[in-house]
């Protein structure tokens, strides 16, 4: 059996053991119960000399190593936005905020720095109002196109595929280290590189293994977060989703105008697709302009990051500073008033009540939905 | 998507001449103003000065002020020229605190008088640590505003006139902190302001009876309106047009009615930051 499928295996077992544990709390009778069962069913299984039997019982072992790792951890239920580097990331926010005017600095510093404190709350409310809250924070979606920038530079100078890959990896990564790296970001720049390795190996779909993977590596040294982070549960659902619906999307889609609209179209429709049920447990509202807004906030993105990573690399020459941020005002005074003015219809989010009950109902729906749709085809591609 | 096409060239120029053009447009359409911003129920006025120039009169309750200030300062202008602080209550100083964060405060004028309070601690260690040059207001003194000028030599024009208070207060305990206050005279604009932040009766008279207080334009009324301030003989000294009170929601009355007749009486025009929001003169 090939070593990747072991540990994808695994990585099920032990995130089912954490969910399990977290839900129904922990008890060393249930843990034994669960050892024995796993290697008893191997057992059985191996003597039948049925192939199965190995996979079985990794994924018990790894089912109970999940439930014992959430049962003994002691860490914070909520652990703050630690940083490793605390420093380096509060020097850059300051200089941000000695050159921007308030607002325009507290939503830079979120956006390319990941530190979301300064942001108002008005500000927040607007864009939570209109599904683009996840700009404001670091996301796998900055990161990827900080990612993106950096691989197209390497290509625009010379170097393979290959090599470029790795170096937008190797430059997520030292990006990561700089603003800091809190959780969130952490988060994103693995998010990110996935997301850029799966769209270069073609299909899209076959990247839910390492997307499984860094969730699994993000729950060992943190249990918590799988069950009490909505950030972190936002984050995979969406990527998730535009693995699984963003062909479906683009197939819904495919008669809309200019490639750029399609692509953002489907890209918020896929993240949605999979991630409401959970903004509804959880915040009781659902944004109804999200698709059309997105369509204008999101391409900011790109420029942001662009001269965020701009501003970073040339931070310690002072003087070149204004250079990269007054342009990111400018576009940061836009998105403001973009959002501002989409958050105003009265229709814009809809108050629906916090409900868990979609989170049970459509789950299991979206998965028959999926299977038809693979199905009749229409998960695939669509031809170039 | 880095491969430079035309179109990202043209959008990329267009965009920085939009920039360009913003920032000429922001520099060149500079004005005297005064500004009384709505920072709540508390005291914050804000002149501004063709030359990038900023002159902040105390910074109301809480950090609001450093938004109201990113909407009337250009984009990339984050120096406060001068901050007055008119006396230590947290209505007219905790703003100060936000605005240490997101501005470099240059010169800093106050009393320096004694109050006990954690946000007067708290403010004293941050003005500390901003590095501003520190002025002890005292009646008689002059912040004049030197304008360049290509034919002339730079013309010199006193705006700032000190009024109160009359003695060195660095150091000294106040039985009531208003007696303490920083009284000013701003003229900008061809008006006269009289900028009372909250001085009560007592000091009214004091101002009066020295003398300090002349024909102005626009009254800043004292203590938000309270029943304690801007008693008739004031009135009858400064006779102003118009009078700005700087109020929000609060629990303490203010502005009192009695107060309001007494202006009316003296055909004084009232606007009220509660009911107007920012109030401006240009």
């Amino acid at each position: 059996m090939r070593i990747s499928r072991v540990l994808v295996t695994f990585a099920a077992g032990f995130l089912a053991g954490v969910e399990a544990g977290s839900v129904f709390g922990f008890s060393w009778w249930l843990a034994a119960i669960l050892i024995l069962a796993g290697v008893s069913g191997g057992l059985f299984e191996l003597s039948g000399g049925s192939g199965r039997g190995f996979v079985v019982f990794v994924l018990a072992v790894g089912l109970f190593l999940g439930f014992l790792r959430v049962g003994t951890y002691h860490g914070a239920i909520a652990e703050a936005e630690k940083t490793f580097w605390t420093s380096a990331r509060g020097v850059l926010t300051v200089k941000v905020k000695n050159i921007l005017p308030v607002d325009e600095a507290a939503l830079f510093n979120a956006m390319v720095l990941g530190y979301e404190k300064d942001v108002s709350a008005k500000i927040k409310t607007d864009f939570n109002r209109t599904g683009t809250r996840h700009v404001v924070a670091i996301s796998g979606m900055n990161i990827s196109i900080v990612a993106m920038l950096i691989m197209s530079l390497g290509l625009s100078a010379g170097l393979w595929r290959r090599q470029s890959f790795w170096l937008a990896a190797a430059g997520v990564a030292a990006f990561v280290l700089l603003v800091g790296s809190p959780p969130s970001a952490l988060r994103a720049g693995i998010m990110g590189i996935i997301l850029l390795w799966a769209q270069n190996r073609g299909r899209l779909v076959q990247a839910w293994r390492p997307v499984m993977v860094a969730a699994f590596l993000m729950v060992v040294f943190n249990p918590t977060l799988l069950n009490g982070d909505i950030g972190f549960q936002l984050s995979f659902l969406a990527v998730l989703g535009i693995i699984y619906f963003k062909n479906f999307w683009a197939r819904m889609f495919g008669w809309l105008p200019l490639k750029l609209v399609r692509e953002l179209i489907t890209l918020s429709m896929a993240a949605q697709t999979t991630v409401w049920p959970v903004i509804l447990y959880n915040f009781g509202s659902l944004s109804v302009i999200s698709p059309v807004a997105n369509i204008f906030v999101v391409p900011v993105l790109t420029p942001i990051m662009f001269l965020g990573l701009g501003f970073v690399i040339t931070s310690p020459l002072s003087f070149l500073s204004p250079v990269f941020l007054w342009p990111a005002w400018l576009i940061l005074k836009i998105t403001i008033k973009l959002v501002e003015f989409f958050g105003s219809f009265g229709w814009a989010s809809a108050d629906l009540g916090k409900s868990g009950l979609m989170v049970f109902l459509f789950y299991p729906a979206l998965y028959l939905f999926w299977r038809y749709l693979e199905n009749k085809g229409w998960n695939d591609a669509l031809p170039q | 998507m880095l491969y430079l096409n035309k179109k990202i060239i043209i959008g990329v120029l267009l965009f920085l001449v939009i920039l360009i053009f913003w920032f000429v447009l922001e520099k060149e359409k500079q004005e005297a103003r005064v500004i009384f911003l709505d920072v709540g129920q508390g005291d914050s006025q804000l002149v501004l000065l063709p030359g990038d120039v900023q002159i902040l009169i105390d910074a109301g309750p809480g950090a609001n002020v450093s938004a109201k200030l990113g909407q009337y300062l250009p984009f990339y202008d984050k120096d406060i020229e001068l901050a007055v602080l008119t006396h230590p209550h947290a209505d007219h100083l905790r703003g100060f605190i936000s605005i240490f964060k997101n501005y470099r405060v240059k010169n800093f004028m106050f009393s320096g008088a004694n109050y006990d309070s954690r946000v007067y601690a708290d403010f004293m260690a941050a003005l500390e640590a901003e590095g501003s040059n520190i002025y002890l207001a005292r009646a008689g003194d002059l912040v004049s505003f030197v304008r360049h000028s290509m034919s002339d030599k730079n013309v010199q024009h006193p705006m700032l006139h000190i009024l109160a208070p009359a003695e060195n207060h660095l150091g000294v305990n106040f039985k009531s902190i208003h007696d303490s206050m920083v009284v000013s005279q701003l003229e900008l604009a061809d008006k006269k302001f009289l900028l009372m932040g909250d001085a009560e009766e007592d000091l009214e008279n004091q101002l009066i009876t020295s003398n300090a207080i002349g024909d102005v334009d626009v009254l800043k009324v004292g203590h938000h309106g309270s029943k304690t301030s801007t008693s008739a003989k004031l009135l009858q000294a400064a006779r102003p047009e118009e009078a700005i009170i700087q109020v929000g929601n609060n629990s303490y009355g203010h502005p009192y009615p009695a107060v309001l007749n007494r202006m009316a009486e003296f055909g004084v025009k009232i606007f009220r930051n509660d009911q107007l929001g920012d109030v401006i003169y240009r």
